[in-house]
């Protein structure tokens, strides 16, 4: 099943998502919410927004008046890079939206790995649990 | 996974509309075709960015033959939202049954057979009674409204974007309770 990996289209595993996907932009549960409610204009009340909302304010942190929490932490994740043996490696927006929704205080390196295992192929061990530490702190200032 | 995207839409402008408000007339449009809808491979716009950001446009087509009517070009940027292979995502669960669960991430409904989930839960079965899932040691209960974690297998882009997940790797699984 993973030499299947290779020859996919789209698999998240290899960052591959499929064709007109290349340069996708990944938002975190937060950042949906705080677009979401800071429209100006009549949005309309589809089923699709209502839910999204119920959804990100669910598994996101909502309450989370402080903007600029959201924007460090991301720019933090975003200019992270490590020099490897393969050249310096820097984080693909999935994988900096996947730590933010799905890492909490008490997450391990192993956890991160096992779901997020593009990983693995660009860090060692210590990097991510510095990825880790990160969003950590982020968290506990809000 | 949701995402910001650049997309475009070709609107039929009918004539009565010809006027001072257009670009309201069409922006408006634009939202009530759009707004909520799966777009197949992009997956479901959730919300449409306002129509002054630097990505949006309006570029007048061509006028219809028969109708009089003014094909526009609008380019726009929208959240989006689309499951991705192998994704691992939280999801509320919305249905329980006796061949698994149902759960969804805003717009999207995942299934999650018996087969995709832990042999813990899956053996012991389904209790009837509290329309629930239930594991071997009593502790896990997967029942509506619970907060799971789950990874995608499988998705189908026809009528209506639908997924298949499964629970049955490391740290998978009951993420939170039932709220409801």
């Amino acid at each position: 099943m993973f030499q299947d990996d290779l020859l996919e289209t789209e698999n998240v595993n290899t960052l591959k998502f499929g064709p007109g996907f290349e340069e996708i932009q990944c938002l975190t549960h937060t950042e949906v919410y705080q677009i979401l409610t800071s429209k100006t204009h009549d949005v309309q009340r589809t089923q699709a927004y209502t839910k999204t909302i119920e959804h990100v304010k669910r598994f996101g942190t909502a309450d989370d008046e402080k903007h600029a929490i959201t924007t460090e932490l991301r720019q933090a994740l975003e200019t992270f890079e490590r020099d490897t043996d393969q050249g310096t490696e820097t984080l693909h927006s999935y994988e900096i939206v996947s730590l933010c929704n799905l890492m909490q205080a008490d997450s391990t390196v192993d956890e991160a790995i096992a779901l997020i295992p593009s990983l693995s192929r660009k860090f060692k061990e210590e990097d991510i649990e510095a990825l880790l530490d990160i969003i950590r702190k982020a968290n506990a200032a809000r | 996974m949701f995402y910001l995207k650049t997309l475009k839409k070709d609107l039929l402008l009918e004539p009565q509309f010809f006027g001072p408000n257009l670009h309201e007339v069409v922006g408006r449009l634009l939202l009530e075709q759009v707004e909520g809808m799966s777009l197949g491979n992009d997956g479901f716009v959730i919300s449409v960015f306002s129509q002054n950001s630097a990505n949006t446009s309006m570029e007048m087509g061509t006028i219809e033959y028969d109708t009089g009517a003014a094909n526009i070009i609008c380019t726009y940027e929208a959240i989006c939202f689309r499951p991705f292979r192998n994704e691992v995502l939280d999801a509320t669960v919305s249905n329980v049954t006796d061949l698994g669960f149902f759960a969804e991430v805003g717009p999207l409904e995942i299934f999650v057979s018996r087969f995709n989930m832990p042999e813990d839960i899956a053996n012991t079965g389904y209790d009837s009674v509290g329309d629930m899932w239930v594991s071997e040691d009593k502790e896990v209960e997967i029942k509506k409204g619970c907060g799971v974690r789950l990874r995608i297998i499988g998705i189908t882009v026809e009528a209506e974007l639908k997924a298949v997940g499964s629970m049955k790797d490391d740290y998978l699984g009951l993420v939170s309770a039932a709220t409801i």
